[in-house]
């Protein structure tokens, strides 16, 4: 073990290499509340660096996870006895390409601050998860994150013009093509940087909230909006969700729109709604609903889902204009996951829509899936040095 | 429940946190120090605080993280920090927490909260 921190400390530096106990603590969880185990976290501040890294990590048969924010739903970059690579000190914006709506940044870039500096310049990134304040460019591509405005932009590849990666030979790859990076959660490489497209700044948001006490009737109304191209949000939740939330029991339905047809302008009020929704998740998860799924589900099933759903009282809330949602169990609560997870595939829909597979999927992949990520091992991390056991055994 | 069973670690309490967001490392979020209390373990790490309630505003379970009562264990096991000590050693001995004032001359070290 001390050749271990001996020549990370060559490499990093002493005072970005620790093998302390709280630090070890520190990264061996992320917002899933899995724990693992961690080795060594090392704090990497350019690509050569992590570059030695694989050089060494290759002859010493070690594991590492790449890690950014942390807030992974499904246990991602939780360590299994493993060298935890932190990337968060790696977060410059290196270029701004106004002309071409583009921008150069490393992987540990905040999404909120990016878009904080993008502002003065009228554009922004639109890919914005309800974590966007502290979640890491990084981590929205290895899970190829969604997000509030998915139905209006599109997921985290489609904003993607080169990836920055570092493969498991070593090699600092630019990948001009980020099917292939998009959602591979952090088992091909570590991700250091990206070239992102970008888009002018919504001047203008108005919202309109809609309440229901019947599910026909709410996703009549959803489908009755889903074609508007000037919607840029359809976030849902539950009764059950209202109830915890101390709201009125009722399906409630937010529109934001990027014209005036919402029947809320206030931008204050806007984001005051819209924060009440982003902050559902860790509100439910604190009384006790702390496992967290995000089927996909066919726009044409969406009543029957929901219907299980609230047979069996289970509080939910999601991005219902794309079919994604996010029910909320809690931990003794197994044998109605596998029901849902056999609903989801029955209704035709795929058990992650956005959060990945990490640790707490595997038992739900199809095999296909796994094939597909078998092959990509091979083309990038054919040692397999990263993220060992995540996405399949 | 407690405050800390509350807490979820989905880290938006980092969001805003003057701490973390200079040093970039979890142990200085006040999700790594809710960690650290849910795991019962002391570290000098609570003294890594301004006590703003940034984290408190953020946190959507309204969760207060009791960083003076982790202090005050801290200082009952004898894990004060240097200047801690020297300015509690000042005030007992010159009634003052920057030590020995002589008129017209400035104290060589400054210990202050």
């Amino acid at each position: 073990m001390s050749d271990i921190i001996k020549n990370l400390e060559e490499i990093f530096g002493t005072e970005n290499v620790s093998v302390s106990e709280v630090d070890k603590l520190m990264y061996s969880f992320d917002a899933s509340q899995r724990e693992g185990k961690t080795q060594v976290v090392v704090w990497p501040k350019n690509a050569l660096q992590i570059q030695e890294l694989i050089k060494y990590a290759l002859n010493a048969n070690l594991d590492i996870v790449p890690r950014g924010g942390g807030t992974g739903l499904v246990g991602g970059c939780v360590p299994n006895n493993s060298i935890v690579v932190d990337v968060s000190k790696m977060n410059k914006i290196e270029n701004i390409n106004l002309k071409e709506k583009e921008v150069l940044v490393q992987a540990g870039l905040v999404i909120k601050d990016l878009n904080d500096e993008l502002k003065e310049h009228n554009l922004f990134f639109p890919i914005i998860p309800s974590s966007h304040k502290i979640c890491q460019i990084g981590g929205i591509i290895a899970t190829n994150a969604a997000g509030i405005r998915a139905i209006h932009y599109g997921k985290t590849d489609k904003w993607i013009k080169e990836i920055q990666i570092i493969n498991g030979n070593g090699d600092n790859l630019t990948i001009k093509d980020p099917t292939e990076i998009c959602g591979s959660e952090g088992i091909l490489g570590i991700i250091i940087g990206a070239k992102l497209k970008l888009t002018d700044i919504l001047e203008k948001r108005t919202l309109t909230v809609k309440t229901f006490d019947d599910i026909d009737r709410l996703c009549e109304s959803v489908e009755k909006v889903a074609g508007n191209k000037n919607i840029t949000a359809i976030e849902f939740f539950g009764k059950h969700t209202a109830e915890i939330a101390d709201i009125k029991s009722q399906y409630h339905l937010f529109i934001e729109y990027n014209n005036d047809d919402g029947e809320i302008k206030e931008i204050n009020k806007i984001n005051e709604l819209l924060n009440l929704r982003k902050g559902l998740g860790p509100l439910i998860g604190s009384k006790k609903y702390t496992v967290v799924e995000d089927p996909k589900i066919p726009m044409n099933k969406l009543p029957d889902f929901l219907r299980w759903l609230e047979e069996n009282k289970i509080p939910v809330f999601g991005h219902i204009g794309i079919g994604i949602f996010h029910p909320r169990f809690k931990p003794d609560q197994d044998k109605l996951i596998i029901e849902m997870f056999e609903l989801v595939k029955k209704l035709g829909g795929c058990v992650s829509g956005e959060h990945g597979i990490g640790l707490a999927k595997k038992k739900n992949i199809n095999s296909k899936a796994i094939e597909r990520f078998k092959i990509l091992k091979k083309k990038y991390d054919p040692k397999n040095i990263f993220n060992r056991g995540k996405i399949y055994d | 429940m407690t405050d800390i069973e509350k807490c979820t670690l989905c880290g938006l309490c980092k969001a805003n946190c003057p701490i973390y967001k200079v040093l970039l490392e979890e142990k200085y979020s006040p999700r790594g120090k809710a960690m650290l209390i849910k795991k019962e373990i002391l570290s000098t790490t609570f003294y890594d605080c301004t006590l703003c309630g940034a984290c408190e505003v953020e946190c959507p379970v309204d969760i207060n993280i009791d960083i003076r009562k982790m202090r005050n264990k801290l200082v009952e096991k004898g894990m004060e920090t240097p200047a801690n000590k020297k300015m509690i050693e000042n005030v007992r001995k010159y009634g003052n927490p920057f030590g020995k004032i002589e008129k017209g001359k400035i104290p060589k070290e400054l210990y202050c909260c």
